[in-house]
């Protein structure tokens, strides 16, 4: 059923959709209130209301100063993604290349990538490139998934595709590991020792040498990033002479140990 | 004979249809149909793509320092645009992430560049110039029905300073032999393991037929390169790549001129567009220049391979392609600047040659 709804309500909802629209009727016929009411997908769960199309004429419409607008409210159950988004074709009548390859794109998607997209918790490029991880994968995930910022989460499902596709894991080898990783305190921090084994006994082999002499001064030693190069850079501050003098005392110690290492870590492998 | 697939489109500026090297090409194709554009852009979008021939003459400076890398060393290699694009379809190739909404174009018109080289060569007599015409294309993929090498090689045999190197995984030498001044011309063949070539290198010769076209080259008079360029890391590699190093026995060791060495690199664009190989799925981290490359220990392990198997077949310098001051000491011990072999190679030597 179509109603009318404040304008300062619908402003702020969220778009569902991360398209582009271009569709504006005249502001004679907005004014009018002659245009497709706009189609609000209300969600019962915490990710809250959607609108499904029509951000481009809202922000019309508030420039106009209209203060009420025409929705077609859509509950829970009554809409999926798939619908919204055809829903949304059928509004927009696309044109460019770009934007309808884009939906394309995300038709490709299995349901639950298409939420994350759709919820803006996942960039529809990521979401492409992991979209053949097996059955289930996403839905055991989602829990660890939300706790992780955008970026991670990028991050993390690139990694772990990377793994399923390297050591071939089929899906209840891909289950079990998405499971490990729900049930582990760091679970970004394991799947990247997992995605890389050596990267990560370098870098224990480094910290095994440095920690030890290092805990606790306030001296701190950075290995060249991704043990690319061979310069390690130290750094500390210091009041006095005498906190000077410690400090050195320190780094004497540590530079007789170091050299070994460091031809380990950047010339050679174990 | 080979035989050759015409291009399902075909795209001439005015000028172009008047050069010998054009002239010679459509005759071999057996005259096909083709349409005149004054420049690129006016070739319709959709036929922006390598099914799409395009055929020039001439766009400006067509010799080129190699970009190199960032951060890494240069070997000092010039470039001359001659053919820009491939249709071999390596799967690891960097034109991917630049060409891939681009015609196959020709420069079919090689004497501003000759020119430009002989200036150069005259200006600095003391010093190797390396050029070569493999950087954006295969050097000869075309070449047997346009000429343009035969071109080139004529126009610069005479100057003993300059090595004009031209590269490719192709067989086709056959159309060179026959060039009686050949001056420093060196015909390079990019190698790899052959489990590399038949999985992800598409069209091109295998490894055996490249060695035997190495050794046409070479009874015919010409000097050699080998550039194992990408060495990919897989399991097994050692064994495949010493049956790669076996088959340069095959060929004179004294007509080795030199052997390039570079691990697989790739920018985060070109991985974007890479399908997901078996190989891309090592541990690859960021470098200084921005291109993702195997860990530096790693690298290091597997290029003292490399010098310790080649070695032991040829005497020709071999030096690593875009690696690091850090790779070069883990590997040789000290910088090529101060290694005879290398000196002349990695000395600079500015781009500009006086008109």
């Amino acid at each position: 059923m179509v109603e009318k709804m404040a304008i300062e309500g619908l402003s702020g909802i969220p778009s569902l959709f991360p398209f582009q629209e271009k569709y504006l009727p005249r502001e004679e016929l907005l004014k009018k209130e002659i245009y497709p009411p706009i189609p609000l997908w209300c969600r019962e769960n915490k990710d809250g209301d959607r609108m499904i199309w029509g951000k481009s004429i809202v922000e019309k419409l508030k420039d106009l100063r209209v203060q009420e607008v025409l929705v077609r409210k859509f509950s829970s159950d009554e809409i999926t993604v798939s619908e919204a988004m055809i829903l949304w074709i059928e509004l927009e009548h696309p044109n460019e290349e770009w934007n309808s390859y884009r939906m394309k794109d995300f038709d490709l998607l299995p349901a639950p990538l298409q939420e994350l997209v759709a919820e803006m918790k996942l960039d529809l490029k990521t979401a492409l490139r992991v979209r053949n991880l097996p059955l289930g994968i996403i839905e055991i995930l989602n829990p660890l998934l939300e706790t992780l910022s955008y970026s991670q989460r990028r991050i993390f499902l690139r990694l772990f595709f990377e793994v399923v596709q390297r050591d071939l894991l089929d899906t209840r080898e891909g289950v079990d590991l998405a499971n490990q990783l729900v049930r582990s305190s760091n679970p970004l921090q394991e799947l990247h020792r997992i995605r890389y084994p050596e990267l990560h006994r370098l870098e224990q082999t480094y910290h095994a040498t440095v920690d030890p002499v290092l805990k606790g001064t306030g001296i701190q030693v950075f290995p060249p990033p991704y043990f690319e190069g061979a310069r390690f850079k130290v750094e500390f501050s210091f009041e006095r002479g005498e906190q000077l003098k410690r400090k050195a005392q320190i780094l004497q110690k540590l530079s007789e140990t170091i050299d070994p290492v460091i031809e380990q870590l950047t010339h050679d492998t174990v | 004979m080979i035989q050759y697939k015409v291009p399902k489109r075909i795209y001439l500026t005015p000028e172009a249809k008047t050069l010998p090297a054009v002239q010679h090409a459509l005759r071999i194709l057996g005259h096909p149909t083709y349409q005149t554009v004054e420049n690129p852009t006016e070739i319709p979008p959709e036929h922006q793509n390598q099914d799409t021939l395009f055929v020039t003459s001439y766009r400006g400076q067509t010799v080129h320092k190699c970009p190199g890398s960032r951060g890494h060393l240069c070997c000092n290699y010039l470039t001359i645009d001659l053919y820009l694009g491939c249709t071999l379809g390596c799967t690891y190739c960097i034109m991917k992430s630049y060409l891939n909404f681009s015609p196959l174009t020709v420069y079919a018109d090689p004497s501003p560049s000759i020119q430009w080289i002989r200036a150069l060569a005259s200006q600095y007599p003391n010093r190797a110039i390396r050029i070569g015409s493999g950087e954006t294309g295969d050097s000869l993929l075309l070449d047997p029905i346009f000429h343009l090498s035969r071109q080139l090689i004529e126009g610069v045999s005479d100057l003993p300073n300059v090595y004009l190197e031209l590269k490719t995984k192709t067989t086709h030498v056959d159309h060179l032999l026959d060039i009686p001044m050949k001056g420093n011309t060196l015909i390079a063949f990019s190698l790899n393991a052959r489990e590399i070539q038949e999985q992800e290198e598409g069209k091109s010769a295998s490894i055996e037929e490249r060695i035997a076209a190495a050794l046409r080259a070479a009874e015919a008079g010409y000097n050699l390169a080998f550039h194992f360029d990408p060495i990919v890391r897989f399991p097994g590699w050692e064994e495949g790549y010493l049956y790669t190093i076996d088959r340069l026995k095959e060929v004179p060791s004294d007509r080795i001129r030199w052997i390039s060495l570079g691990t697989l690199r790739f920018t985060g664009a070109l991985r974007d567009r890479m399908e997901d190989r078996p190989y891309l799925f090592e541990e690859f981290v960021p470098c200084r220049d921005g291109k993702y490359r195997y860990l530096q220990p790693i690298r290091i392990q597997m290029y003292r391979w490399f010098l310790k198997e080649l070695s032991a077949q040829t005497h020709a310098p071999i030096y690593l392609c875009m690696e690091s001051v850090d790779v070069w000491k883990g590997v040789y011990g000290r910088l090529p600047m101060k290694m005879d072999s290398f000196r002349d190679i990695f000395n600079n030597i500015p781009c500009n040659a006086h008109s």
